[in-house]
């Protein structure tokens, strides 16, 4: 009877003890990213952009136009976060011949869409992203930390592209202080964060 | 086995049961709250208005200012309510960024798609805009070989489709004069179905009425 009862109360501890296993098992890790998608990441960690100058001199930085060096040394400071802080290689090159990464500026009519990221594109084996900015006159790129209507950091949101760029979706998970990827803008876009480098160093080994 | 060694077993027994149950429990809530979000209303696919392309894709992801109407309220020329009556077909626009030549390869074509909609209910109006009247707006994208992709955060149409749209006309008069677009993108527009305005932010539906206010 003793020895029965005994391995009873085993039997009963790993089922509950797998019980609980499994439960904390298959709890969402809130602390990590939650969206994904395997289509948006290069398959090398090293890459190189093309930035158009002709490009980036419409956009209104600083409220004027054209100022190409300093729009470009904020553009620039995006990339910089992504290549100092996660396994990735980024840096620009002036050979832009064929199928490159390139960073320039484009005219759409919604204000609200102040940059985008395109998807990754496959063409003849070489894969590539542009990273557009918006020129419309009503955008109103500056370096104040900020990202409303009237006035928006080009640093912030290079660093969001950047994110974009790596591979990142929007990430709607965690709180304030956990990612630069949310939509729209936060003041959390002003520096790469921790989740975010742990989300992107697996896809770079 | 004495009963203490009994009454042990059994405390233990209730104890790691209620640990677990209750952990599986929560993950089960947790879960439940996930697919929650997930949409509940057909979203539309503009691919159908363009059978001979090889596709209407995505563009890419954006920075957004914002995703709410209100705070760009004042941009917005025209709130109504409307079915869709055509897609026109694409059209060519000239961006005027200079681009490098190696670079405008690989940007394809700028294009615009008209959107005509017909006018059932005006709420917000700078002009004189009636119902059974018909009002363009445009959606851009890129045309890239025989592939269409949208601006990120663009919203989609379908032929018949009951929309609730906030409206802007363009100040600038780059892609063509008045030219006029959905504010926000995807967040400037709601597809009406069974009797609540959904779009990208409202995917389990919102009232119709309170769609059509927040430009107020």
């Amino acid at each position: 009877m003793g020895i029965t009862m005994t391995r009873i109360t085993q039997i009963t501890t790993v089922i509950t003890a797998l019980t609980i296993m499994i439960g904390f098992t298959a709890i969402p890790n809130v602390s990590a990213h939650s969206e994904d998608n395997p289509q948006k990441w290069f398959a090398s960690k090293t890459q190189s952009l093309c930035y158009a100058d002709t490009g980036i001199s419409y956009l209104k930085f600083d409220g004027s136009t054209p100022n190409t060096a300093a729009a470009k040394t904020q553009i620039r400071l995006g990339q910089s976060q992504m290549s100092d802080n996660t396994n990735m290689n980024l840096s620009e090159t002036t050979s832009c011949t064929g199928y490159k990464n390139w960073v320039t500026s484009f005219y759409d009519s919604n204000t609200s869409l102040a940059a985008y990221t395109t998807a990754l594109f496959t063409t003849s084996g070489t894969e590539y992203k542009l990273i557009y900015f918006n020129n419309n006159q009503y955008e109103y790129w500056v370096t104040n930390g900020n990202c409303s209507s009237t006035t928006l950091d080009l640093s912030n949101i290079s660093n969001h592209e950047f994110g974009h760029f790596a591979g990142m979706m929007h990430q709607t998970d965690g709180s304030t202080g956990h990612t630069m990827m949310r939509d729209p803008c936060t003041s959390d876009n002003s520096s790469i964060k921790s989740a975010d480098i742990s989300f992107v160093n697996p896809h770079y080994p | 086995m004495t009963m203490n060694q009994n009454n042990k077993i059994f405390t233990m027994l209730a104890i790691f049961s209620v640990a677990g149950i209750s952990i599986l429990a929560t993950n089960s809530l947790l879960t439940s709250t996930e697919n929650d979000l997930s949409a509940t209303y057909i979203q539309s696919k503009m691919s159908k208005a363009f059978p001979e392309l090889d596709g209407v894709l995505d563009g890419g992801d954006a920075t957004m200012l914002t995703t709410n109407i209100e705070d760009v309220k004042s941009q917005v020329q025209y709130t109504i309510r409307g079915t869709v009556v055509n897609i026109g077909k694409l059209k060519e626009w000239t961006d005027p960024t200079p681009q490098p030549d190696e670079l405008r390869k690989l940007m394809g074509k700028s294009v615009m798609i008209p959107i005509d909609i017909k006018v059932t209910q005006v709420k917000k109006d700078k002009s004189d805009l009636k119902n059974d009247e018909i009002i363009t707006v445009n959606v851009l994208g890129h045309l890239i070989e025989n592939t269409l992709y949208l601006n990120p955060n663009s919203p989609q149409f379908e032929i018949g489709e009951d929309v609730v749209v906030h409206i802007s006309v363009d100040p600038n008069d780059i892609i063509e004069k008045d030219f006029k677009f959905v504010q926000l993108g995807e967040y400037g527009k709601y597809s009406i179905q069974d009797g609540k305005a959904f779009n990208a932010k409202y995917s389990h539906g919102r009232d119709i009425a309170k769609a059509l206010d927040e430009t107020q």
